[in-house]
């Protein structure tokens, strides 16, 4: 009798556990997109707070000026929600207004979207690219990258720009 | 930064501002809108203006691609005194003549006693005894003023452009004795003054006349110098 | 399952659900999450041009920043190599091959003159006619960090057909055509038709700074929106106002093109400065006067009520037409020039666009002054001065509809002499009415109905007479 009830017990924990386990690697994947966007910089980088406009600026691949010298702006790939949220907020642009716009810049002959790489790449790839900027969400920094402030405000703040 | 930013922006209006100085209003004028002498005609092209004709470019064409093909000209001139314009051209005005100087009065058929009295004009010899000034040395009549009706006489020493008979052509009524006919050309004739009958050719007549027959007419053996066809 | 077992398993189910349900039901998961492999993406600037996937709505702000999930494995080799490819580096640390994009973009058109009056029924076509009207195709290099070469070529199908003046004293001899057609030696000498290429644009762009970059050959001229905008699938109408079509500005210019912008506040201030060949018959290869034209365009985008551009742009320089004659009194060839004038212009432009509505305007004059010695034969006399002015407005409005866009355009047209329309008018005031749709960000629609009447008209002249245009496009970017 104790024997199967230990039996029982025992799959019943594990079963359980995996649960949790599988649920807790689950969960912050789907509770990524909760979480606010940073604008982020090499941790050498002089720049400590950029306002709206020079990140729309830096993002539309227009002259900037400040610290931190030129600019290199770093998308997100097309169709993310990060992308998304970033073109919405920062650039006012959103769904198929985003391609017509580049589109549009194409033809023009005034260039294209800055170059898009995927959130875990772009973490590795700022803090050796001088001058690049980026943005990830908040949960994804690693050492190596530095937070900027947006009109100085910080995630969390009211008024931040990409909560 | 922000000094920067500024002397940028001031430097940049300065220079438009400076660009925009230089050429406004100074390029444009509305009432000169065509060179010297020229006009807009009702297509808005210059065009010489009246009394004006055209001075053409140094361009040789040597094979025009269309008859109608236009010469450009450069500007305009005037034309001179006593003188009109006829096509591109300026010529002397009906009783003128060019001159050393420009058109000028002719003397042709002035009365005179010798040469000086003609030197001054264009017609420098004084035919004699009949006593206007005329030109010597002509070869035929087309040496003469045909305007005017003279013929050369080619058998005279020396030959001259011979007027012809004072009063032939004045308009009368008398068939004679009419006071508009003069001695040289004393018969009326279908309204106008004739020479005396009796020409044999038309060289017998003024080289606007013929010597016509008026056998035909109910006149035999008459032959009358009369202008245009003979009857 | 004993019923302890249940509860634990029910109670961590429960908790782990609660916190992760808002954001499961928000939106859709990630195309690919931080488990899966990230694959190395190219440069994203073709698929920067795709419609991307609905933007998720707004997320609740959270005070707790939950830790990521786990990266992958860092792959020192991709990460150097995508840096490298940024740097404009090849794998050794050296400059990397140049990249060359090819893109461009083509239009299929429908134009009809409608309801021709007797009068231009002898000069103007009343047939629907169907044709491409362009078809560009842009080369784009990136030949090293600040270093951009871009050539945009448009491929026509004139001269082929394209009328030539003048041939109507002997219309049996001469079609009034240009002949383009050649016997084809890959078809057993069959007849085929053969077209041509007009080179829009080839330069070498260098980017010194944040305030000056240079580019050194063909360019379009930087005046105003619409010559800008250029293309057919940005441009709202399939047809230009008439300041544009009818050369204001050069609508390209060979020779150097000097630009940039700061920031001022929000906004943007921008300059071009150019020096060039100017215009003439040769100049994309030749200047014949040896005059350089200048030219400029100070411009400032401003977060106004939506987005606000103002622009004034300026050009001068001299055209000159030299040719050879023959000198009887040298007995040999000599240069004159057959035509020399001087120019100078002058444009300002607003474009508004607030929420869905768009607003456009351009306006320009120009002078003409001609050298008394030089000015061309022009009917049965020379061209006079001329100064002309112009302008358009253009208002539209787009959708939320399948993304229609009705638009109205308005314009007005002094040429300054009645040569501007073959000695007959010389003003055109122009109604247009019509609806853009952008079928998707690459393609789209337009049609548009136009009106125009003439001022200034010679009597009995065709141009009484109102004119009215049935124009459509399908213009698409590739």
């Amino acid at each position: 009798m104790k024997t199967s009830y230990s039996k029982r017990l025992s799959t019943t924990t594990v079963g359980a556990l995996v649960i949790t386990l599988l649920v807790a690697i689950v969960v912050p994947v789907l509770r990524a997109a909760d979480q606010p966007l940073v604008v982020i910089v090499a941790a050498t980088s002089p720049l400590q707070d950029i306002s709206r406009a020079n990140l729309r600026r830096a993002f539309l691949s227009e002259p900037t000026g400040g610290p931190g010298g030129k600019m290199i702006p770093l998308n997100q790939p097309p169709g993310t929600p990060a992308r998304a949220q970033f073109d919405k907020a920062v650039l006012g642009l959103a769904g198929d207004d985003v391609a017509r716009f580049w589109i549009d810049q194409r033809i023009r002959g005034q260039g294209g979207a800055p170059r898009a790489i995927p959130a875990a790449m772009l973490t590795r790839v700022v803090p050796q690219l001088v001058g690049s900027i980026g943005y990830i969400r908040a949960n994804e920094i690693v050492p190596g990258v530095k937070v900027v402030t947006i009109d100085g405000k910080k995630p969390g703040d009211p008024g931040y720009l990409l909560q | 930064m922000r000094t920067k930013v500024s002397g940028r922006v001031c430097l940049l209006g300065a220079a438009l501002a400076v660009m925009l100085a230089m050429t406004a209003g100074c390029l444009y004028n509305a009432s000169e809108r065509c060179g010297p002498g020229e006009v807009l005609d009702v297509a808005d092209n210059c065009v010489c203006a009246p009394g004006n004709v055209p001075v053409y470019r140094d361009i040789t064409v040597l094979m025009p691609v269309s008859p109608a093909e236009v010469r450009p000209f450069s500007s305009c001139k005037p034309c001179g005194d006593h003188q009109v314009k006829s096509g591109d051209k300026c010529v002397c005005a009906p009783g003128f003549v060019l001159g050393a100087t420009g058109c000028m009065t002719s003397n042709l058929g002035a009365t005179c006693a010798a040469d000086a009295a003609c030197a001054a004009g264009d017609q420098k010899f004084c035919s004699l005894p009949a006593g206007y000034c005329t030109t010597a040395g002509c070869a035929t009549n087309a040496d003469c003023n045909a305007e005017a009706d003279y013929a050369c006489a080619t058998t005279a020493t020396p030959p001259y452009c011979k007027r012809p008979p004072l009063g032939q052509g004045a308009a009368c009524t008398a068939a004679q004795g009419d006071p508009a006919c003069t001695a040289e050309a004393p018969l009326c004739v279908l309204g106008g003054c004739v020479a005396p009958p009796g020409c044999q050719t038309n060289s017998d007549c003024s080289p606007n006349r013929k010597c016509c027959d008026l056998t035909n007419v109910g006149q035999p053996g008459l032959t009358l110098c009369l202008a245009g066809a003979c009857p | 399952m004993t019923s302890v077992g249940r509860v634990s398993v029910a109670a961590a189910l429960a908790l782990e659900l609660a916190l992760a349900a808002p954001a499961a039901l928000a939106q859709p998961a990630p195309p690919s999450g931080p488990l899966a492999p990230q694959a190395p993406v190219p440069d994203a600037t073709p698929s920067d041009t795709e419609a991307p996937t609905p933007a998720p709505p707004a997320q609740a702000p959270l005070s707790v920043v939950t830790p990521a999930a786990p990266q992958p494995a860092a792959s020192p080799d991709e990460d150097a190599a995508k840096l490298a490819e940024l740097l404009g580096q090849d794998s050794t640390g050296g400059a990397a091959e140049p990249s060359l994009k090819f893109y461009g973009f083509a239009d299929f058109n429908a134009l009809q003159y409608v309801q021709l009056s007797p009068k231009w029924e002898n000069t103007l076509a009343e047939e629907l006619s169907l044709y491409v009207g362009r078809l560009n195709l842009y080369m784009e290099g990136n030949i090293a960090p600040d270093w951009k070469s871009l050539i945009e070529v448009r491929y026509m199908f004139l001269p082929n057909g394209a009328t030539i003046m003048g041939t109507y004293t002997d219309p049996v001899a001469n079609t009034g055509r240009f002949n383009g057609i050649a016997a084809d030696y890959t078809d057993s000498d069959r007849p085929i038709a053969w077209g041509s290429i007009s080179i829009q644009r080839a330069y070498l762009e260098h980017n010194f700074t944040n305030f000056l970059s240079v580019r050194v050959g063909r360019f379009l001229t930087p005046w105003g929106i619409w010559n800008v905008d250029h293309g057919s699938p940005v441009i709202i109408g399939p047809s230009k106002p008439y300041i544009i079509g009818d050369g204001f500005f050069p609508e390209a210019q060979t020779g150097f093109d000097a630009f940039g912008s700061v920031a001022v506040g929000e906004g943007t201030l921008g300059y071009h400065l150019t020096l060039s060949n100017g215009r003439g018959p040769t100049e994309a290869t030749r200047d014949q006067d040896n005059n350089k034209a200048v030219g400029g365009r100070l411009s400032l985008k401003m977060y106004v009520l939506g987005q606000l551009d103002v622009g004034i742009s300026g050009y001068g320089g001299t055209v000159t037409d030299k040719r050879q004659r023959v000198d009887l009194v040298a007995q040999g060839l000599a240069n004159f020039n057959y035509e020399h004038y001087r120019e100078v212009s002058w444009a300002a432009d607003v474009q508004w666009t607030w929420k869905a509505l768009h607003f456009q305007t351009e306006a320009a004059f120009q002078d003409r002054v001609w050298d008394n010695d030089a000015r061309p034969v022009n009917g049965a006399g020379l061209q006079p001065d001329v100064r002309r002015f112009g302008l358009y407005g253009l208002l539209a409005y787009r959708l939320p509809w399948l993304n229609l866009m009705p638009y109205t355009i308005v314009q007005y047209y002094d040429t300054g002499w009645r040569g501007g329309f073959g000695g007959f008018a010389s003003k055109v005031t122009g109604y247009s009415f019509g609806l853009n749709v952008r079928l998707n960000p690459s393609v789209v629609f337009k049609i548009e109905y136009s009106l125009a009447t003439f001022g200034n008209v010679v009597a009995g002249s065709p141009f009484e007479d109102t004119l009215h245009l049935l124009a459509s496009q399908l213009a698409w970017a590739f």
